[in-house]
């Protein structure tokens, strides 16, 4: 999903930022709507001061936790 | 060409309802955010905006008209009738024909399409009041400032999303001076905050959490605001013929397009509009004391505005005192240029502009004197005001002190 919306051919690695993926703002905000569509889950997320410093691996750990969280639910 | 002059102003916003309770409350540096008041189950995450709490619409207008008036019309007809009664015109036929009402809005009747569409897709309605389009058209709030304030001239509404006032009050101007109308009552007005609206917002994921802090460091975005402005600008021959007091001069206007990105700002599209304002208004930079910013309290926006203002001011742009009206009444979308005009046209008049409040302290990528926390006297004797909307579409207007 990153690499489709970053236009890439590659798939990205775990260590790389977010911002260095060449995904613009809105970009990052529209995968970010994606990735809450395919889970059904809740991202928290501002683009103001979230932005820095995420990489790849912080964004999947994230998911992964919602995910477990939503599964402790049911 | 015609000098055109401010004679009269109207307000509906969350820190008053007269343009008296609205300036003393922004030279106090009085917020007017609070928790999201909104009737009905459906809720959005979105906990602070900038509302206008205690509107009475029987308080304005008869049962029979309320029906017809969405409320953005409503914020729009009141704020016109203040801004027609201060300026003591009388439209007579003659006069009327001769005067424009020209109306910024964002959205236009937004909460008529969020509550009448609900009704149809989910709450199982089958018709529609007769009254839906006529609300909800964005046209609207134009059409019934015309007919509540009686002017017969040149009427339209303009959209640019955030810079709508802005855009329709320097269409007005341009028209007054080029002597196509004798006056005009022109502004802005908005109100969508709606639970679909509201969701929207929270989508792009730059709303603030806890407080507006334009300029300020650990800014984490905009509040959503709502509210109407408007003014009576008028030919300076006109308004002197009449004796009418003078609030304030326009003097220029200027816009651009970023022809950017369809949401990121752009220094070098809001530099453009604000030298074309200056070049309009045949004024040299070191002739301003004081800019109303756009200062959403984006991370992007007060970064890139700053940017543009060192470009469009050279040196002198540290000597500007620049304030940001939306640090108390939040982001009024097309209202907020009117808002903010009236800002400046009334530091014109009284020598004092209103601070930037809820800031922290520097940013190293804001490094200019936005009136931090605290009111300033001073002398002012000219102003611009921006508006940079989304869409990358920006518009700027240069006022002065009125002098003879």
């Amino acid at each position: 999903m990153i690499a489709d919306k970053a236009s890439r051919e590659d798939a990205p690695v775990m260590s790389d930022p977010l911002n260095e993926l060449g995904l613009d703002s809105l970009q990052v905000v529209e995968l970010t709507y994606d990735i809450e569509e395919r889970f059904n889950v809740e991202i928290p997320f501002n683009a103001n001061f979230d932005i820095e410093a995420k990489t790849v691996a912080d964004l999947v750990q994230t998911v992964e936790r919602l995910v477990a969280a939503k599964a402790e639910l049911h | 060409m015609n000098r055109v002059v401010v004679t009269g102003l109207g307000v509906v916003s969350p820190i008053g309802q007269t343009v008296g309770n609205y300036w003393s409350g922004l030279v106090a540096g009085q917020s007017g955010l609070a928790p999201l008041e909104l009737s009905g189950d459906l809720q959005p995450g979105t906990k602070l905006v900038g509302q206008v709490k205690a509107f009475d619409p029987a308080a304005h207008f008869e049962p029979q008209q309320i029906s017809i008036l969405d409320r953005v019309s409503q914020f729009a007809v009141v704020a016109a009738r203040q801004a027609l009664a201060q300026s003591g015109l009388t439209l007579t036929e003659a006069l009327a024909e001769r005067t424009a009402a020209i109306v910024g809005t964002g959205s236009g009747g937004h909460s008529t399409v969020d509550d009448s569409f609900h009704r149809l897709y989910a709450g199982g309605a089958t018709r529609l009041n007769p009254f839906t389009i006529p609300r909800a058209m964005i046209s609207a709030a134009a059409s019934q400032v015309s007919l509540f304030c009686g002017t017969k001239g040149p009427a339209y509404v303009v959209a640019s999303a955030c810079a709508s006032a802005t855009h329709a009050i320097g269409q007005a101007f341009h028209l007054v001076r080029s002597g196509g109308a004798t006056c005009a009552i022109s502004g802005g007005a908005e109100a969508s905050i709606t639970f679909g609206a509201l969701k929207g917002w929270e989508a792009m994921r730059i709303m603030a959490p806890d407080a507006c802090r334009p300029f300020s460091r650990d800014r984490k975005g905009m509040v959503i605001g709502e509210g109407a402005a408007m003014l009576v600008l008028e030919t300076l021959e006109h308004a002197q013929a009449r004796g009418a007091e003078i609030l304030a001069e326009i003097v220029g206007f200027g816009m651009s397009a970023d022809s950017k990105h369809q949401t990121a700002p752009d220094p070098g599209g809001m530099a453009r509009a604000m030298n074309a304002a200056l070049a309009d208004a045949s004024l040299p930079p070191d002739a301003f004391d004081y800019v109303n910013a756009h200062g959403t309290g984006t991370v992007a926006n007060d970064e890139a505005e700053t940017t543009a203002l060192h470009k469009s001011f050279g040196e002198h742009a540290r000597r500007l005192a620049v304030s940001s009206t939306k640090s108390m009444v939040g982001h009024s979308l097309g209202a907020a240029g009117a808002l903010e005009l009236l800002a400046v046209v009334n530091s014109l008049r009284d020598g004092v502009v209103h601070p930037t409040i809820g800031y922290l302290g520097g940013d190293p990528a804001c490094d200019l004197d936005y009136v931090p926390n605290e009111a300033r006297q001073m002398p002012i004797r000219a102003a611009i005001s921006n508006s940079f909307a989304f869409g990358g579409l920006n518009a700027v207007l240069a006022a002065r002190k009125f002098a003879r």
